[in-house]
């Protein structure tokens, strides 16, 4: 990889804009998780959070911008908990790889944390119901 | 005979990411000409990578396009093509090119049909990247 396209790459990675799609990124992840872990198609998931099954598509597509409460009613509908982190910005990839080794139901949110937060995250775990 | 090059390989990765030169030509080509688009489709390779790639088969931007051949393209024109090799935790990307209009056209459908011989026949090799380059460039 030449320096100009790792220098673009590394800029973005580190812009708001990157952020933002690696959140954006990161709901698509836990509804295409979820939907395969239940086995649900995205119209499934739609009927069952009240969101339009277009509208899901472009989420996992990392395309549509989404409220808290959007992402409160996927959780919700899958019976998970929401929880938005601030973690530094290496810390990243291991919370993925813990979320895609695992799967959704496995993540303990409250093992992951930063003393010096410079990126947010988003992650879903087990609702306090399930957990008990 | 085509070459590929480790892109997303080692442990992080749940679907390793093999590339052609010709590709990784071409989609650097592309992100150095569209910032944005580029370091999006980019980001959502390494992501697909790290969850690995049969959770976003025909939902995100991974799209079937033949029996054995799958395109990876965002919203605009330029599309990667490649497909699994020998089993879900690789995926070669062996070809990169714009399409000419909404539909495919002779030279992607070409393209494709090399795709599917190369992947049908194994006609691919793993070399090591060159020693300039990084062994996971992101």
């Amino acid at each position: 990889m030449n320096r100009q396209t790792k220098q673009i790459l590394d800029d973005y990675e580190q812009s708001i804009e990157g952020i933002d799609f690696d959140m954006r990124m990161d709901l698509a992840e836990i509804i295409t998780s979820s939907l395969a872990d239940n086995r649900w198609s995205q119209v499934d998931l739609g009927s069952r959070s009240g969101i339009d099954p277009s509208v899901l598509s472009r989420l996992i597509h990392a395309r549509e911008n989404f409220t808290v409460r959007t992402v409160a009613r996927i959780v919700h509908a899958l019976g998970l908990r929401g929880k938005i982190q601030a973690v530094l910005p290496e810390a990243t990839t291991n919370l993925r790889l813990s979320y895609g080794h695992t799967g959704v139901g496995d993540i303990d949110g409250t093992n992951i944390k930063a003393e010096n937060p410079k990126r947010s995250w988003i992650v879903a775990g087990p609702s306090h119901a399930d957990a008990a | 005979m085509v070459a590929v090059h480790g892109y997303f390989v080692g442990p992080d990765y749940r679907t390793e990411v093999w590339i052609s030169a010709r590709a990784e030509n071409e989609l650097h080509k592309y992100i150095r000409r569209n910032k944005r688009f580029g370091s999006q489709l980019e980001r959502t390779i390494k992501r697909y990578a790290e969850s690995g790639f049969a959770q976003w088969e025909e939902k995100g931007i991974l799209r079937r396009e033949g029996a054995r051949s799958w395109r990876l393209g965002r919203s605009d024109l330029f599309r990667l093509l490649g497909g699994y090799g020998g089993s879900k935790e690789k995926f070669l990307i062996l070809d990169a090119g714009r399409k000419p209009g909404q539909r495919r056209g002779r030279l992607i459908d070409e393209r494709v049909a090399e795709i599917e011989r190369t992947l049908e026949a194994c006609d691919w090799v793993e070399v090591a990247n060159e020693p300039t380059d990084e062994a996971n460039p992101r």
